[in-house]
C-alpha cells in the first residue's frame, strides 16, 4: 500500500482538488494519515464504490447536519427508499419532455447572451442559468424565484465539499429554501408532473415510510445537485472548447457532441472526489482497510488510470476506451445523468447552430473544487459568425 | 474523569500546534477543534484507548461531541 510521506497530513493533501496527481504510481490504495485512505486506480475505485460496508452513512457529516436525514447520507432500504421518490421524474419520457418543452427557451437564452460576449467568470455569470432553469422547472418552482434559489443555494454547495464550509450564512440559507419548499408544495397550482408533486404520489403509491422533512430534504439536494454539478461541468465544456478550438460546426453532428461530451466528463467529472466509510474491516483490491476509516475515492483518478487510458491527460473525443465513471458507480450512482447528459447536449447542439468558435482568451490552468469541479480563472470570447 | 479520557485529551491537543485547553465540556466539532478527518481518526483513537470494537450505535456526533460525554458514554470513567 503507498503511504504519502513527509510532514503533509490528510487535510493538507485534501485541499487540493488534484490532490490525487500527488500520490506515488504503482498503488491503487494510499494511507493518506491516520483513519484516512485513499482510492485510486479504475478497478479499485469501481469495487469501492459498490462495497456493502463502505457506505455514505457518518455521524460527523456536514451535509447530514445541515440537510437532515437525505439520500445522499445514507444507505440500504432507506437510500432506495429516497431513489424511489427521484426515479419518475427522471425517467426517459420525462426528460425527453423537458428536451421539448422545457429546455429549448433556456438554452436558447443562454447562448443569445453569450454571442459576442467575452467573460472572465463564466462559472459565476453564465454557467448556472440553465441548470437552475432546468431543475426549477423540473422542481415545479415558479419561475419568479430561480434567481432567488440560486442565491441561496450556491453557498450550500461547500457543505458538500472538501474542506467543509458551515456558517451562519449555509444554516440560514437551509432554513430558507426549506420554507421555500414548503410553501411551493402547498401551491394549488403545483404542476403535476413537477418533482414536488410527483414525490408526493409516489410516496402514497409506494407507501414509502418517509417523513415530510426527509421530502423536502430530498428536493433540496435534488436541487443542489442538479444545479451546482452541470453548473460545474457547463464551464468545463466551454473551457475545453475554447482551450482545444473545437470546431463548432462539426458539432451539429448528435454523434460528434456526444463523443465531446464523453471526453470532457472524463477528464472533468464534476465529482472527483466521493467519501466513504468502512464499516467493518474489509479490503478492497486485496488491501485491507480498518473499520471506521475514512475511505476518499478519486472518479478523477479512476477516469485518468493509463491502464485504461491511452495517453489519459489528453483530449481525445471517440477515444475507443471504455470505463470512465464520471457519475460515479454502485446504488449512490447519479440518478440524474441522463438529463444532464440531454441538457449538455442541446446546449452544444444550439451553440453549434449560432456561433462561431469559442476562444479561451486566458488560461490559468486551475480547477476549483471537489465535489463541483471546474476549470476556474479563464477567460474566453463567444465568436458569432462573420 | 479516567485516565483514558485524559490520553484522549492529549491527543486531541497533539492536533493542534498551538497549546490549548480541552475542557470536559468543551464542544470538539462547533469549537473546530476536530474536523471532519480528525473525527473519523479519533474514532479509531478511542478503540484503541478503549481495548474493545466500539458499537455504531455509539459513535455519533452526540455521544462524542465532548470528553465528558465520551467518558460517560464509552470509557465509563475508566
Amino acid at each position: 500500500m503507498g503511504t504519502v510521506s513527509g510532514s503533509r497530513d490528510a487535510h493538507t493533501v485534501l485541499l487540493d482538488p488534484t490532490w490525487d496527481r500527488a500520490l506515488p504510481a504503482g498503488s491503487d490504495v494510499h494511507i493518506l494519515g491516520s483513519g484516512v485512505i485513499a482510492i485510486t486506480g479504475n478497478n479499485a475505485v469501481q469495487r469501492a464504490l459498490a462495497h456493502p460496508d463502505l457506505v455514505a452513512d457518518h455521524p460527523l457529516k456536514a451535509s447530514a447536519r445541515g440537510f437532515g436525514p437525505n439520500v445522499l447520507d445514507c444507505d440500504g432500504p432507506r437510500h432506495r427508499a429516497f431513489r424511489a421518490l427521484l426515479a419518475p421524474v427522471l425517467a426517459a419520457g420525462r426528460i425527453a419532455e423537458y428536451r421539448r418543452a422545457l429546455m429549448p427557451t433556456l438554452v436558447d437564452d443562454l447562448v443569445g447572451n453569450l454571442l459576442g460576449t467575452t467573460t472572465d467568470d463564466f462559472h459565476d455569470v453564465y454557467a448556472h442559468r440553465l441548470p437552475y432553469g432546468i431543475v426549477a422547472g423540473v422542481l415545479g418552482v415558479d419561475p419568479a424565484l430561480r434567481d432567488r434559489f440560486h442565491e441561496l443555494t450556491r453557498p450550500l454547495s461547500l457543505l458538500l465539499d472538501y474542506p467543509t464550509v458551515e456558517t451562519e450564512l449555509t444554516r440560514h440559507n437551509i432554513a430558507l429554501l426549506l420554507d421555500l419548499i414548503d410553501i411551493e408544495r402547498g401551491h394549488h397550482r403545483l404542476p403535476p408532473e413537477s418533482l414536488l408533486a410527483t414525490i408526493e404520489r409516489t410516496r402514497e403509491r409506494k407507501g414509502l415510510d418517509l417523513t415530510d422533512g426527509e421530502i423536502r430534504s430530498t428536493a433540496l439536494l435534488f436541487f443542489l445537485a442538479g444545479t451546482e454539478t452541470s453548473s460545474a461541468f457547463i464551464t468545463a465544456l466551454i473551457y475545453c472548447l475554447g482551450r482545444e478550438g473545437v470546431e463548432l460546426s462539426a458539432l451539429r453532428n448528435p454523434a460528434v457532441r456526444a463523443d465531446l461530451i464523453e471526453e470532457v466528463l472524463r477528464l472533468y467529472p464534476p465529482v472527483r472526489t466521493i467519501v466513504r466509510f468502512a464499516r467493518t474491516d474489509l479490503s478492497v483490491a486485496e488491501r485491507a482497510i480498518p473499520r471506521h476509516s475514512a475511505v476518499v475515492i478519486s472518479i478523477a483518478a479512476a477516469n485518468r488510470d493509463p491502464r485504461l487510458f491511452s495517453e489519459p491527460d489528453q483530449f481525445r473525443p471517440g477515444r475507443p476506451e471504455r470505463g470512465s465513471i464520471p457519475f460515479s458507480v454502485g446504488s449512490h450512482g447519479c440518478p440524474g445523468a441522463a438529463l444532464a447528459k440531454s441538457e449538455f447536449d442541446l446546449l452544444l447542439d444550439r451553440l453549434s447552430q449560432r456561433c462561431r468558435r469559442v476562444d479561451l482568451k486566458r488560461d490559468s490552468g486551475r480547477l476549483e473544487s471537489q465535489s463541483f469541479a471546474r476549470p476556474a480563472d479563464f477567460c474566453v470570447e463567444f465568436v458569432p459568425p462573420v | 474523569m479516567g485516565s483514558k479520557s485524559n490520553a484522549l485529551r492529549m491527543w486531541i491537543s497533539d492536533l493542534h500546534h498551538e497549546p490549548l485547553t480541552v475542557g470536559d465540556d468543551t464542544d470538539l466539532i462547533q469549537s473546530g477543534l476536530i474536523t471532519s478527518l480528525q473525527f473519523v481518526a479519533m474514532v479509531i483513537e478511542i478503540e484503541r484507548l478503549h481495548g474493545e470494537r466500539l458499537e455504531p450505535e455509539v459513535i455519533g456526533a452526540e455521544s462524542m461531541r465532548t470528553l465528558g460525554a465520551i467518558d460517560s458514554n464509552v470509557f465509563h470513567g475508566a
